[in-house]
C-alpha cells in the first residue's frame, strides 16, 4: 500500500503513511490502564475469547511461538506456561509503551524465562522464514494498516505445518445483537473511556475500527489469498468476536 | 465444532479450577493423577452437545474446550450417561449409551480416581446443563434440553449450595456471559439511559460555563 493511499483510521479517511501514527498515540495513551479497560468493556468475557484461543493454538512442549500485536501480554503468559522450558514465546508489539506494560507485568508473575520482547510491525516482521510453530494476533489485526501485507508477512514466518491464528472483533449473527452491540461501542464505550482512563477520543477509535474491520468471511479469503490452508473461523459470543486458524503448507 | 465456544470455555475453566481445587485438598488422589502427567482423555457429548479434553500435566488438570483427536482415550454419549457411570457403583460402559476408543485402562483408572475424589460429579455435570440451556442468544436450545434442564434443576441448586464460595462466584459471575434476550433489553435502556443522562450532563455543564463566562 502506497503511503498516500487513503485508508481508514476508525470512520475517518487518513493517508496510509499517517495511520499508523495515529494508532500509536491511541495505544500509548491507553497502555497504563489497557488491562482493567479490556475487563471493564468485555465484562472479563476477553479472558474467555483468548483462553479459546490458546485451546485452538494447542500449544505443545517446546514449541516456539509468536505472539505478534501481543500487547500488555495475556496470550504470552499462558503459552510461556504451556512451552515450558524448552520452548521459546516472543512477545512483539509495534508500540513501546504496551510492550513495556506487557513485560512490567510478565516480569512480576515471574515469568521471564522463555519470553523476549521485540518491538515489531506486524507488516514487515523483523524474523526469519520459518521460524514459529504458531502465530498469534489478538485484537491487533484491524490496527494495521496494511492487512494482507502483515497475513503475507506472518505466513513467511511460520513453520510448515505451523497455524496461525487471528483473534479480532468480526461481524455479529444476529441483528438483535448487532445492535446491542452498536449502542454499546459507540454510546457506551467511549463514556467509560472517558470516566476510567480520561480518554473518550481513543476508546471511540477502538469502537469505529472494530466496525472497519473485514468480517468473518472476508478475512477468511484474505487468508486464502496469502497462501493459508485449510482456513476456518469460529464465532464466539454470538459473532462479535471471531477465532480464524489457518495453516502453513 | 464447539456449538458455543465462549460459554464452553467458560464452563471448561470453571471445571478446572473446581479439579484442580479439589486435588489441593486431597493428596492422595493428586499423587495418583501425577502417574497420568502427559496422558489425555477427550469427552464428546450430547443432550447437550459439549467438547471437552482434560490434559494430565505434572501438576495440575487442564480443560479445553476443544476435543482432540489423538486423545489417548476418547468417550462419547449423552451427558446423562457420563452421570450414570461417574455417579453409579459400575465402571462397566455396558448398558450405556456410551462409546469409547483408545485406551480403555486408562479410562478405569481414571474413574477410580473419580470415584474416590470429593466432587459432586452429578450436581456438577446438571450445573453445566442449566447453564449450557440459558443461551438464547445466538444458538438454540433443543426441545429435550429443555425438559433435561428441568429434571436437574434441582439438582443444580443443590450444587451451589455446596461448591465452594469462589465456584459459586464463578457461576453465577463470570459464567453470565450470555445474557437472555430480557438482560439484553434491560442493558439496552442502561445504555440509552447512560447515554442520554451524559448527555444531559453535557448540555447542563456548557449552559453553566455560558452563565459564569457572561457574570465575569
Ligand atoms: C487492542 S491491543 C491488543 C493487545 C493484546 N493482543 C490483547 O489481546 O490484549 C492492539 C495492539 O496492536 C498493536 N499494533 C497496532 N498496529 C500494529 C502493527 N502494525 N504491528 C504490531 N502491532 C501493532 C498496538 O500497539 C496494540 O498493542
Amino acid at each position: 500500500m502506497d503511503k498516500e493511499t487513503i485508508t481508514h483510521f476508525g470512520f475517518e479517511n487518513v493517508k496510509a503513511g499517517d495511520k499508523a501514527e495515529r494508532v500509536a498515540n491511541v495505544f500509548h495513551s491507553v497502555a497504563a490502564k489497557y488491562d482493567i479497560m479490556n475487563d471493564l468493556m468485555s465484562g472479563g468475557v476477553h479472558r474467555l475469547w483468548k483462553r479459546y484461543t490458546i485451546e485452538a493454538a494447542a500449544p505443545r512442549s517446546g514449541q516456539h511461538i509468536l505472539d505478534i500485536a501481543g500487547g500488555t501480554g495475556d496470550l504470552t503468559k499462558q503459552f510461556s506456561q504451556r512451552v515450558g522450558d524448552d520452548g521459546h514465546v516472543v512477545l512483539a508489539d509495534i508500540n513501546s509503551s504496551m510492550l513495556n506494560v506487557g513485560r512490567d507485568k510478565l516480569l512480576n508473575t515471574g515469568l521471564a524465562h522463555n519470553i523476549t520482547y521485540t518491538q515489531a510491525d506486524a507488516q514487515h516482521l523483523p524474523f526469519d522464514d520459518n521460524s514459529f510453530d504458531c502465530i498469534t494476533i489478538a485484537f491487533g489485526l484491524r490496527n494495521v494498516t496494511d492487512k494482507d501485507l502483515a497475513i503475507a508477512s506472518m505466513l513467511r514466518v511460520l513453520k510448515p505445518g505451523g497455524r496461525l491464528l487471528i483473534l479480532e472483533f468480526s461481524k455479529p449473527k444476529s441483528a438483535l445483537l448487532a445492535n446491542i452491540y452498536d449502542q454499546y461501542s459507540f454510546k457506551l464505550l467511549p463514556t467509560m473511556g472517558k470516566v476510567v482512563a480520561n480518554d473518550a477520543e481513543s476508546y471511540r477509535y477502538l469502537a469505529e475500527s472494530i466496525r472497519k474491520h473485514p468480517d468473518q468471511e472476508t478475512l477468511k479469503g484474505m487468508m486464502e489469498t496469502a497462501g493459508f490452508q485449510q482456513c476456518s473461523y469460529t464465532n464466539m459470543t454470538g459473532g462479535v468476536v471471531a477465532l480464524h486458524k489457518g495453516f502453513k503448507a | 465444532m464447539t456449538a458455543h465456544p465462549t460459554l464452553q470455555t467458560a464452563i471448561c475453566l470453571s471445571i478446572e479450577k473446581a479439579l484442580n481445587a479439589a486435588l489441593r485438598y486431597d493428596p492422595a488422589t493428586a499423587l495418583k493423577l501425577k502417574k497420568q502427567a502427559g496422558r489425555c482423555i477427550s469427552l464428546s457429548l450430547t443432550d447437550p452437545t459439549f467438547d471437552i479434553t482434560l490434559y494430565f500435566t505434572d501438576s495440575a488438570i487442564e480443560a479445553s474446550p476443544i476435543a482432540n483427536t489423538d486423545a489417548d482415550c476418547h468417550l462419547s454419549g449423552k451427558a446423562g450417561g457420563l452421570i450414570k457411570l461417574l455417579n453409579g457403583p459400575k465402571k462397566s460402559l455396558a448398558g450405556s449409551d456410551l462409546r469409547l476408543s483408545g485406551h480403555t485402562g486408562f479410562l478405569m483408572e481414571l474413574l477410580d480416581i473419580a470415584k474416590t475424589v470429593d466432587v459432586d460429579w452429578e450436581g456438577f455435570i446438571a450445573d453445566m446443563i442449566a447453564k449450557l440451556s440459558n443461551q438464547t442468544v445466538g444458538d438454540q436450545v433443543g426441545h429435550g434440553l429443555a425438559t433435561l434442564i428441568r429434571k436437574r434443576g434441582h439438582q443444580a441448586k443443590r450444587l451451589a449450595s455446596r461448591s465452594p464460595a469462589f465456584l459459586h462466584d464463578f457461576f453465577v459471575e463470570e459464567l453470565r456471559i450470555t445474557p437472555s434476550k430480557i438482560e439484553l433489553e434491560h442493558f439496552y435502556q442502561q445504555v440509552d439511559k447512560t447515554h442520554q443522562a451524559t448527555e444531559r450532563l453535557q448540555a447542563r455543564l456548557g449552559y453553566l460555563k455560558q452563565q459564569h463566562t457572561k457574570q465575569q
